[in-house]
């Protein structure tokens, strides 16, 4: 999920609300949003799954279960592949109950240096390795605020849309995360 | 469940992500979620019935009192009863055994990392076995094989996929895994083929040398007695290179200390057999050593002659004069004129020492890392044989099992393979063939015949529809797979219209009350 592909032009999502208007007049007409998002949405399960034959599976799945809600959609001045991270996400959970397999997040090294930076840019090295424990240690929907703001660099108003929550909602939230990521950490320097 | 973190070094290619474009599929996914999404009900004695249901359920009510009891059949989709991969986890120098008793044998360096870097943790795998037709036509893997143009139908001995969890793995091209699949089909006539997903094609890979009836109890016995030969072997190899060694070690050279004039010193000629760590040097002597309890007196002596001999690392110096002996300790040095050349001499004597060394440790690590690879392959075939045992004994009891017949494949990438006999289409009789719905016409592309008497699976495609072949000897079964995935099957006909006989196929859709693999299984009594 790339944050140049998530930043589309409001003339852009125009045009989409007319190719989704489309689509529900007849589904092959779907194959226009198809091709657009499918390398983002298909990025964007990797990056969890990391299993090519699945994440395949999976986008697959999204797709076809937004075709069928189609009409479901509703233009929210963010982009249709919000909609669209909001299915992948919800396949994504039922994956890793169905398979009881753990929440991994994998991340560019060089995206969590960045991210630990920003936190604390004096003691960096030190911190880099107490970052990755402090995120082990945070609750799943928390990792996830993380990810999306930080390392898949979305903006606020794209994380509520995939969420369902306010823009400000989603504000709070980042900020009370990144607070006990730092809380977290300074207490493992007083160990 | 506690999160985990793990840092990755790139994205996936997007070619490599494209590969898996498929809009097609996404509309037949559609289709069939719309179609699951259905509301199904039925007018039977009088009761009408309105049942809400989340999957595409159809359901017949009975009894005239108006209670009434539901059997919910389900209408089945390919996608309903397509079965979940084994996952394995495999260590490196290992033998495995599936779930269906199928083995896989593992050895050091297995498995690579995309830079080619052998992976030493072990990894996970996935692994799926494909035994008959109705599991090969949930594969949705073509079962033809195109040779020098003619088409084939393969009768499959068993079929399997393998791949790695993490799509990073690869599988050591040098170090390739040995899949041992339990195939249910006895018979020598099969060849080993690799199925290339993107031609879509089956490649043959070399013909199977499988004998007769080759149970698994002999093929652990095979096993068992190929790696506890290599361990009894490489036992062999690892004794004469520590012998070797121990040798080369005995000849490490010392450098001796340039002689002290001040000192007692003898000198003794030295046997370069006895003492090979001081056969390079000339002009040595071996000096008392001054805190010794060397009596000066006896140096005054004449002694009739004079040995030396080395005990732990020390060399005694033994004087004799008839029944008297005098014993002392001394060290070697160099009582020469040109202390450097000597030196220059044990220099190189060391180096040439140390290449004999690292050469000989190098290959006795590897050696012992061979044998610990082949004992602990003989530890897991004796566990796997353990288990067995009883197995073996039942089977013995009922006369031993038809499907008990193991197919080794050396598999050097991850994919999917298959054990099969070609087989072209049967001749018997022709038909023109039509499929039916209810509704009218059905459009399929393919349909799968099946010999019910000999599980052979032909698939036709919709091009041979107009001159359908079977065997009306045979009690034989067609199934569909429709656009939404929905199967439809015509059972149990034999002969059925001739020559260009237009022949309607009333393809009848498969609901059965449990609409999974083994559901359908039994139903078809495959």
């Amino acid at each position: 999920m790339q944050g140049n592909n998530y930043h589309i032009a409001q003339q852009r999502m125009e045009e989409e609300r007319d190719l989704v208007a489309q689509a529900i007049e007849d589904p092959r007409h779907f194959e226009k949003l198809y091709g657009r998002y499918f390398l983002p949405i298909f990025k964007y399960i990797f990056n969890r799954i990391r299993m090519e034959h699945e994440t395949a599976e999976i986008t697959s799945d999204v797709f076809a279960k937004a075709l069928v809600n189609i009409k479901k959609y509703k233009y929210k001045e963010v982009p249709f592949v919000s909609w669209l991270y909001g299915i992948a996400r919800n396949e994504m959970l039922q994956h890793f109950r169905k398979q009881k397999i753990q929440n991994t997040v994998f991340v560019e090294e060089d995206k969590l240096r960045h991210f630990t930076e920003e936190i604390d840019s004096v003691n960096k090295e030190e911190l880099f390795e107490k970052m990755k424990k402090a995120l082990e240690e945070l609750a799943p929907e928390e990792l996830e605020l993380v990810e999306m703001k930080f390392f898949q660099q979305l903006s606020h108003k794209e994380i509520a849309a995939i969420l369902n929550i306010s823009e400000e909602n989603a504000r709070v939230k980042t900020f009370r995360v990144i607070k006990k990521l730092k809380e977290t950490v300074n207490k493992m320097g007083e160990l | 469940m506690k999160n985990k973190i793990e840092t990755k070094e790139r994205e996936i290619a997007d070619s490599d992500a494209l590969k898996y474009k498929d809009f097609d599929g996404v509309l037949k996914k559609a289709s069939i979620l719309k179609a699951s999404s259905r509301v199904n009900f039925k007018w039977v004695g009088g009761i009408a019935g309105v049942i809400l249901a989340s999957t595409a359920a159809v359901i017949y009510f009975s009894g005239s009192d108006g209670i009434f009891a539901a059997r919910k059949e389900k209408i089945v989709t390919i996608a309903m009863i397509t079965p979940d991969a084994e996952k394995i986890t495999a260590s490196n120098n290992s033998v495995i055994e599936t779930k269906n008793g199928s083995l896989i044998v593992i050895d050091e360096n297995s498995f690579v990392d995309q830079n080619g870097q052998v992976i030493k943790s072990g990894v996970e795998l996935s692994f799926k076995e494909y035994h008959d037709p109705l599991e090969q036509i949930i594969s949705g893997i073509p079962m033809t094989y195109d040779s020098a143009g003619t088409q084939y139908h393969f009768e499959s001995a068993g079929m399997f996929e393998i791949n790695a969890v993490d799509a990073n793995v690869k599988i050591n091209p040098h170090a390739p895994l040995r899949v041992i699949l339990n195939s249910k089909k006895n018979g020598t006539d099969y060849n080993l083929y690799e199925y290339n997903k993107e031609k879509k094609n089956w490649e043959f890979l070399a013909r199977d040398k499988t004998p007769a009836n080759f149970s698994k109890e002999k093929m652990l016995k095979k096993l068992h007695i190929e790696f506890s030969g290599k361990m009894s072997s490489t036992k062999d190899q690892v004794a004469s290179l520590k012998s070797v060694q121990a040798n080369i070690d005995k000849e490490k050279p010392i450098l001796p200390k340039e002689e002290n004039k001040e000192n007692y010193r003898v000198s003794i000629d030295v046997d370069p057999v006895e003492m090979p760590e001081l056969a390079t040097f000339k002009n040595l002597k071996f000096e008392v050593l001054p805190n010794s309890n060397f009596d000066p007196r006896k140096a005054n002596l004449v002694w009739e002659y004079a040995a030396v001999k080395k005990e732990k690392e020390k060399y005694i110096i033994t004087f004799y004069k008839g029944g008297t002996t005098y014993a002392v300790e001394g060290v070697p040095v160099y009582s020469g004129k040109n202390y450097s050349d000597e030196k220059r001499k044990f220099d190189f004597g060391i180096s040439a020492y140390n290449r004999r060394m690292d050469s000989i440790t190098l290959a006795l690590s590897e050696k012992t890392k061979i044998l610990e690879a082949a004992k602990k392959k003989v530890e897991d075939i004796i566990a796997i044989q353990v288990k067995e045992k009883p197995l073996i004994a039942e089977d013995e009891e009922v006369g031993g099992m038809e499907h008990e017949v193991l197919r080794a494949f050396t598999v050097s990438k991850f994919g999917t393979y298959n054990c099969d006999c070609p087989k072209t289409l049967p001749t018997e009789q022709i038909v023109n063939a039509h499929f039916k719905s209810k509704e009218g016409n059905l459009s399929l592309t393919q349909v799968y015949l099946v010999e019910r008497n000999n599980k052979k699976m032909y698939t036709i495609y919709d091009s041979f529809f107009k001159t359908f072949p079977f065997n009306p000897k045979n009690s034989n079964l067609i199934i569909s797979v429709d656009s939404i995935g929905q199967i439809r099957y015509f059972d149990n006909f034999g002969s059925i219209g001739s020559g260009d006989d237009k022949v309607d196929f009333a393809m009848t859709p498969l609901t059965i009350a449990d609409p999974s693999a083994v559901g359908i299984k039994k139903f078809f009594n495959f």
